[in-house]
């Protein structure tokens, strides 16, 4: 951070170019105006403070809630590393990684992934079989908990719901005449249509019929 | 009087009962200083729509709220010509034999017929200070709308196709809040700056309940803080915000406890959690142990 402090504007400029270029290597869209805006972003905050400094940033060179992980890490590993001896020159800082000692670095949590993921899956695979489980319970000897699980699923059925178009017509922004309501509204300014108003048809969901077979009489 | 450092608006909010960690005091400012509109999300009730409230109260400026919802179009937001108006006007003309010519047809549709909107509202104004800008909740919006915003949130200006282009003298303070019920195009965020607040450590939501309940018991405060926190640690369909645990503080103080009692707490949960599933979640968590806990925090 001293660095910055002391440095010429120029310096803060291209050390924060690198900045940019090193969160749009982790995938992060940042165009030239916002590198604009946090430069600007900079000039109005307390250099010396780490936390404006922080937000500054984050808030001009990040809009997505999803970027802010990366930002945080990127920024630990570029601006919060031991002031650079000077003579270093700005590519050096650009390709530094970050401390391997550091407790969050970038390489060690991409080692840390595949365990994650297995971890993950062998999780998904214990919540799998609990859901199939379900399945063969009745509901009469469902506990609270399974019941709420049951729920779950069944909103998830819901939402996979099917749509289609319905034969009726309903208020839209275009369509066919809506004769009665721009009669109506026509009303209001003497009988001269001034606003038109529209009817298509609306989307509904598609009828299911889900027959529960409780006794077992119907099984072929 | 506005304030000119991070530290002084921090002290300004903090006067109106509003209390910013150092973060979003930071942005506020850049926000003022850089002339952008400020663009806040965050879970429901932690605070997005009370900062413009409490910017509002610090600067002096007036505030101007847009409620957006799904179908919110210019007509609602920016101007409508009143015809009901024009409709009389041309009556009157007509009793007095007048004969319409260009003229009329131009009056008609001048500003003395236009129905202002918030938005043509915040562009054009002749306040001392600059009013503060609310568009909430943007994410209920349509595509079209949001994209007709683009113009007005980077030149501060709008277009009446009957009047021309109405440029803001005094720039509005614009602040817009997303609850991300759907991510928000690039082109609009690319004109703000960007905020996330995220619910507030157990310290500072004691904070805020001590400021925003005035005369609560201190430790019936950070009892309920505690216990709002521990919620959020529990799978919610929707955890409750600060909002949520100042309501809920509100409600015990005025059945007169001074700290959490399960049997009180268990009547209520409804103010606190807005969903059934999510109180018998809790129940079925123990009440009493959750109680026990926050009371030993």
């Amino acid at each position: 951070m001293s660095t910055v402090a002391a440095g010429p504007g120029d310096a803060v400029t291209r050390k924060l170019v690198t900045f940019g270029r090193i969160l749009r290597e982790a995938g992060v869209e940042v165009g030239p105006g916002r590198l604009q805006d946090a430069l600007r972003g900079l000039d109005a905050v307390d250099l010396a403070d780490r936390g404006q400094v922080y937000h500054a940033l984050r808030c001009t060179l990040i809009a997505r809630h999803d970027d802010l992980a990366v930002f945080d890490a990127a920024f630990r590993a570029f601006w919060e590393r031991a002031p650079s001896p000077p003579g270093q020159s700005m590519s050096d800082l650009g390709l530094s990684m970050p401390d391997p000692a550091r407790p969050r670095p970038a390489p060690a949590h991409e080692l840390g992934d595949q365990a994650e993921e297995e971890e993950e899956e062998q999780e998904l695979h214990a919540a799998a079989a609990a859901d199939e489980l379900l399945r063969r319970r009745d509901f009469a000897h469902m506990s609270r908990d399974e019941l709420r699980r049951v729920r779950r699923l069944m909103d998830e059925l819901a939402a996979l719901h099917p749509l289609r178009l319905s034969r009726r017509l309903a208020p839209a922004k275009a369509g066919v005449l809506d004769q009665r309501r721009t009669l109506r509204q026509a009303m209001r300014s003497d009988g001269v249509p001034l606003e038109r108003a529209w009817r298509a048809r609306k989307l509904v969901p598609r009828k299911l019929v889900v027959l529960v077979d409780v006794s077992g009489s119907m099984e072929p | 009087m506005t304030p000119s450092t991070v530290d002084e608006l921090t002290v300004a909010l903090r006067d109106q009962a509003y209390l910013a960690d150092r973060g979003l005091a930071t942005v506020l400012h850049l926000s003022m200083v850089l002339g952008k509109p400020l663009l806040l999300e965050g879970e429901a009730g932690v605070g997005k729509t009370e900062l413009a409230k409490a910017l509002s109260a610090i600067t002096g400026g007036r505030l101007i709220r847009l409620q957006c919802y799904e179908g919110i179009d210019v007509a609602h937001a920016l101007y409508d010509w009143s015809y009901a108006r024009q409709l009389l006007y041309i009556r009157t003309l007509e009793a007095g034999q007048a004969v319409a010519g260009r003229e009329t047809l131009h009056e008609l549709f001048g500003r003395e017929f236009l129905e202002r909107r918030p938005l043509l509202d915040a562009i054009e104004n002749d306040d001392e200070q600059p009013p503060v800008l609310l568009i909430d909740e943007i994410d209920r919006a349509d595509d079209e709308f949001e994209a007709f915003l683009l113009e007005l949130l980077s030149d501060f200006q709008v277009t009446i196709p009957e009047i021309g282009t109405i440029r803001a003298e005094r720039r509005p303070r614009v602040i817009l809040t997303s609850n991300r019920t759907r991510e928000l195009h690039d082109a609009l965020k690319r004109r703000c700056l960007y905020h996330w607040i995220g619910h507030p450590s157990l310290e500072r939501e004691i904070e805020i309940v001590r400021a925003r309940v005035p005369g609560v018991p201190e430790r019936l405060a950070a009892q309920a803080a505690a216990f709002v926190q521990r919620l959020r640690e529990l799978d919610l369909a929707k955890a409750p915000g600060v909002a949520e645990t100042i309501d809920w503080t509100q409600a015990l103080l005025a059945l007169g406890q001074q700290e959490l009692e399960a049997g009180v707490v268990d009547a209520t949960l409804g103010s606190v959690l807005k969903y059934h599933e999510d109180v018998e979640r809790v129940r079925d968590a123990g009440l009493r142990e959750l109680v026990g806990e926050a009371r030993g925090a």
